[in-house]
């Protein structure tokens, strides 16, 4: 994809890396199968760090970029019966404060976000539908978030005048993390 | 905000945040590199976005 930008465009200015995979069903630890944290693992967290990889790649040969990494409230704190979820939006978290770290004198800024459950459709067609309703009641704002809200931040994130914003992980929560 | 002239990479954007992400990037003026596994699904929005002048 980094080569098809440079190929059409010339240049790499904002990656977003975004495509994830949801839990396939809420399962305690011990019963969670090898296959899934697998999965977990290649495309939560690979996938992002192999983007990474290409994307700072280019935009070393360029005066700047941005990359926005989306993890999870998962990332930020423990998510029960989604261990391996959870575990693997973690790991974003550490990619994206390692790297922003070791290319911040390069202009290149890399943070991620933090949603909680949001309906969108990688949510609506998971196993998890039956709990939405408690886990909104769960908020300080009664309420899931809609993808809209989230996708407000996310451009505010990569946005070319936030540009002393590096190496965060922001939660867009509904209040959940204050509470 | 204005993203013109910036060129935008965006996984999963065949639906969620990463479809809502590009179609907001597009109206302010990004041009667009979207990727999914689901190929229809990002073809039929990469077709959708130019037609909206993207």
């Amino acid at each position: 994809m980094v080569d098809a930008a440079i190929l059409e465009y010339g240049q790499l200015d904002i990656a977003i890396n975004n495509a994830g995979i949801a839990p396939s069903e809420l399962l305690p630890l011990h019963l969670t199968d090898e296959q899934t944290m697998d999965m977990q693992f290649n495309v939560n967290v690979k996938g992002v760090q192999l983007g990474m990889k290409h994307q700072i790649a280019q935009m070393l040969s360029q005066p700047e970029g941005v990359i926005l990494n989306v993890s999870s409230m998962a990332g930020l704190g423990g998510a029960p019966y989604i261990s391996s979820y959870s575990a693997a939006k973690h790991a974003v978290l550490g990619l994206t404060k390692s790297a922003a770290i070791e290319y911040a004198t390069k202009n290149i800024r890399i943070n991620a976000i933090c949603p909680f459950f949001t309906l969108t459709k990688m949510i609506t067609d998971s196993g998890l539908t039956k709990s939405l309703d408690k886990l909104a009641e769960g908020t300080p704002m009664k309420r899931l978030a809609n993808p809209e809200e989230v996708v407000a931040f996310m451009l505010l994130m990569v946005s070319p005048k936030n540009s002393y914003m590096t190496g965060q992980c922001v939660a867009v929560d509904g209040g959940l993390s204050a509470s | 905000m204005d993203f013109t002239g910036k060129t935008a990479l965006i996984t999963g954007a065949a639906q969620g945040f990463g479809l809502l992400i590009a179609e907001s990037l597009a109206q302010r003026g990004a041009k667009l590199v979207i990727g999914d596994v689901n190929v229809a699904g990002v073809k039929k929005v990469a077709r959708d976005l130019c037609a909206k002048g993207a």
